[in-house]
């Protein structure tokens, strides 16, 4: 084994059974808005991240997206950027991120970088105070209504904001219950943990199928377990 | 700027510091503890250093711990920016690269022999050079 894989075993055994943990801490305590003490928790990972991919051959974009994300975060701890949910979504996507790329470049050596630029794109802009949702976003969702099934064609890239979650809810509320659902993901890039949550809420009443998840997504909806309330399929005949 | 050197070799030291002394002014101590004493003493002269260079393997007070003991008196001081640090050392194991990051903070971690374009190279990514 070279000095090279043998880093690199050791690394991901440490985020594995050590940063991983630390940092599902610190995504939960931004989840309820305790910023402060998120972004303490989530600095020491991600500044040994940041710092040992930045010395492992073919790993360096991770590093380069790392200090992105850290730098997002100390701007927001020192109030330079607001703390409200778009931001927080944005941050905890960020952090989710991360991984994802380690993961992609540990099995592929490459890694998804249309959704880092726009990740980044979208970190800078939130420096220079350009927050909310874009007017493509606005409408996430469009529905089906078959004999058999509902199906939810989300449209939004990116799914995080509470005014698209609150078009989401009001969708399912519509619904009588016993429903069967399925959530269609073909279009989007990425979405936060809130939008499972709130689908699985409805899980009691509905039977509630996920199909056509990118990784990205995939991350999310596994790293969160909501496999225990919701199905994955492999597309909508399987579903049907 | 004020930058410190610790190295127990005296080829390191006079390469570092022909490489820094365009860039910072330098002090330059041969072991851990003297960089924990010459760290403090920098504080308490309300002139701290920007940069310190430590090296790991080194008499009396290795380069981890020095750097430890340095990161502990921060936290103690509330001091909200902490010192950059490059390690530079001839070990590469990945447990020691791994603790320089996690468990000290380093910023950076050079691998010697420490050439000149590598330390400007980490010097620009930490802010502490445009190019």
């Amino acid at each position: 084994m070279s000095d090279d894989d043998s880093l690199i075993e050791e690394f991901f055994s440490e985020v594995n059974d050590k940063y991983y943990p630390q940092v599902l801490e610190g995504i939960d305590l931004l989840d309820e808005q305790c910023i402060e003490e998120g972004i303490e928790v989530l600095s020491r990972p991600l500044h040994t991240i940041k710092g040992v991919t930045g010395f492992m051959s073919g790993f360096e974009p991770a590093s380069t997206f790392t200090h992105k994300v850290e730098s997002f975060l100390k701007k927001m701890q020192a109030g330079e950027i607001e703390r409200k949910l778009p931001q927080i979504a944005l941050a905890i996507e960020s952090v989710n991120s991360i991984f994802m790329i380690i993961e992609q470049l540990r099995e592929s050596g490459s890694f998804d970088k249309d959704l880092t630029d726009d990740i980044e794109a979208r970190l800078s802009g939130e420096g220079e105070g350009n927050a909310g949702i874009g007017p493509e976003s606005a409408i996430p969702i469009e529905t089906q209504s078959l004999p058999e099934a509902e199906i939810f064609i989300l449209k939004a890239k990116r799914l995080y904001h509470p005014d698209q979650l609150q078009v989401v809810r009001e969708a399912l509320d519509k619904l009588d219950d016993n429903k069967r659902i399925l959530f269609d993901f073909e279009a989007t890039t990425s979405v936060g943990s809130s939008l499972f949550e709130l689908i699985a809420s409805f899980s009691d009443t509905h039977e509630i199928g996920i199909t056509a998840m990118n990784s990205h997504c995939t991350g999310t909806f596994y790293s969160w377990g909501f496999e225990k309330h919701l199905t994955v399929y492999k597309n909508k005949d399987t579903f049907l | 700027m004020r930058a410190l050197i610790a190295e127990d070799e005296f080829v390191g030291r006079k390469l570092l510091s022909t490489f820094l002394s365009p860039l910072f002014k330098i002090d330059i101590v041969v072991n851990g503890q003297e960089a924990v004493d010459a760290y403090k003493m920098a504080y308490e002269e309300s002139s701290p250093y920007d940069l310190i260079l430590m090296d790991i393997m080194m008499p009396e007070v290795d380069g981890l711990t020095a750097l430890a003991e340095i990161r502990k008196f921060e936290k103690d001081k509330n001091i909200a920016k902490p010192t950059k640090a490059i390690m530079t050392t001839a070990l590469d194991d990945a447990k020691t690269v791994i603790r320089s990051f996690h468990d000290v903070e380093a910023s950076a971690y050079i691998v010697k022999p420490v050439v000149r374009e590598k330390l400007y190279d980490e010097l620009e990514k930490i802010g502490l050079l445009q190019k």
